[in-house]
């Protein structure tokens, strides 16, 4: 009975995060695109651990992001980037740059966020990127992705742990 | 020129007025009957009015200061710690984040400080290249010795800094080497340029910060011209709100002190 309520309890779980993800994401697009007007600019790229990688259960993983800035011409402007896990929000990385002309400053920021990894069969993190100017309050969307990634044990654990933890659905 | 022959040529003027006007003072006081000079006085005292002369450039000239007493020199204007607006970084909790900037700026940048410090060291004898090179190690340098070369942390007039590099033993060619080599990297857009990494992994709380440094602000005076230049010393920091040092893994700038 208590294995049937852990299980129920797993499946629950992975279902809500997949729907807080999904709710940020829809929210996030209905702002404006980035680029209009000489406004600022992020560009993210490697993003790491890729897509479908496996991470082992209760460890803390870095995921990293790279972005470039642009900063826009006209006025101060706020980066944000944040992380979430499984719909958990995590502090968020903030990079103030005051209004400077085009091609006067390029700044680049290796971001790595230490997360914890849940007990999960699958772990969602969601990397969400965005400005927002200081005068006109307007909101640039650069980024939200989400990434799924395998859950597995530890190889530290013994043979029948671990069939216990995939059994239980802590792990995949 | 230095400063006791300015006074010096001063007191001649002086004393050249004083002896004009003891000169004119007889015609004034004896004028004719009616209370007017004769022609032959008018002419007399226009006469001795011509030749004397007063050179008043030289009269009111500041014994210090641009068109002075010292005519090519250093002045430096403001010293300390500023901090570099335009960017602001916050670190949040369990994470860290390694930065690359790159901003064009009306500085002279800390790569060209390490390459004048390097030539001042090489004007130097070797008992004042000992002196120099500890000057980096203080704080206040800002990690390069040129930062303590004119006036270590203060302002400083065109003479005190003259009477600094006199102290270091330099010559007056190797002094206008220096002024020289100042005044080249003035008036150009450098690119300032700092690569670090912040490292607030181990804290449950986010870090914020901006970028600070030494910075010297110089009046460069050459031969009639003057250029003001900011200099910025090699080692910046990032610092918070409240004054404290944010975690950074390495010196900024690694590999370019």
């Amino acid at each position: 009975m208590k294995l049937l309520a852990a299980c129920l309890a797993m499946v629950i779980s992975s279902l809500s995060s997949l729907a807080i993800s999904s709710g940020f994401a829809e929210h996030a697009h209905s702002h404006l695109a980035p680029g209009s007007e000489e406004g600022p600019v992020a560009n993210y790229q490697d993003l790491s651990p890729s897509d479908r990688s496996s991470v082992t259960r209760d460890d803390h993983i870095p995921i990293e992001v790279k972005v470039d800035y642009t900063p826009s011409a006209s006025e101060d402007v706020t980066f944000y980037t944040q992380v979430s896990v499984d719909g958990r929000n995590y502090q968020k990385n903030v990079f103030e740059s005051t209004a400077i002309p085009a091609g006067q400053l390029t700044a680049s920021e290796d971001i790595k966020f230490f997360v914890y990894v849940p007990s999960h069969k699958h772990m969602y993190v969601s990397v969400h990127g965005w400005a927002v100017g200081k005068r006109t309050h307007r909101v640039w969307d650069f980024l939200n992705i989400r990434h799924t990634y395998v859950v597995v044990a530890s190889s530290h654990d013994s043979w029948w742990v671990r069939g216990i933890l995939r059994f239980l659905g802590f792990c995949s | 020129m230095p400063a006791d022959t300015i006074v010096s040529n001063i007191d001649a003027e002086i004393e050249r007025l004083q002896e004009a006007k003891r000169t004119l003072s007889p015609t004034r006081s004896t004028p004719s009957k009616n209370g007017k000079m004769s022609a032959v006085q008018r002419t007399a005292l226009l006469n001795r009015r011509l030749q004397t002369t007063v050179d008043l450039p030289r009269l009111f000239s500041a014994p210090d200061g641009p068109g002075g007493a010292v005519s090519d020199g250093v002045a430096v204007t403001a010293y300390g710690q500023g901090q570099l607006s335009g960017v602001m970084f916050t670190v949040p909790a369990f994470s860290e984040i390694t930065v690359d900037l790159d901003i064009k700026m009306m500085v002279v940048t800390p790569a060209d400080v390490v390459e004048l410090s390097a030539l001042i060291r090489s004007l130097l004898d070797a008992s004042h290249q000992a002196i120099y090179d500890e000057i980096q190690h203080t704080d206040i340098s800002g990690g390069a010795s040129f930062f303590g070369f004119f006036s270590f942390g203060a302002s400083a007039s065109y003479s005190d800094t003259k009477r600094r590099m006199d102290s270091w033993g330099l010559s007056e060619t190797n002094q206008q080497t220096i002024v020289n080599a100042m005044m080249k990297l003035a008036n150009t857009l450098n690119d300032f340029s700092y690569h670090g990494t912040i490292f607030n992994r181990d804290h449950d709380f986010s870090v914020s910060g901006n970028l600070f440094g030494i910075v010297m602000d110089c009046t460069i005076t050459q031969q009639q011209s003057s250029t003001q230049v900011r200099i910025l010393a090699p080692l910046p920091s990032v610092k918070g709100t409240d004054g404290t040092s944010l975690p950074t893994v390495d010196p900024l700038y690694p590999g370019k002190v």
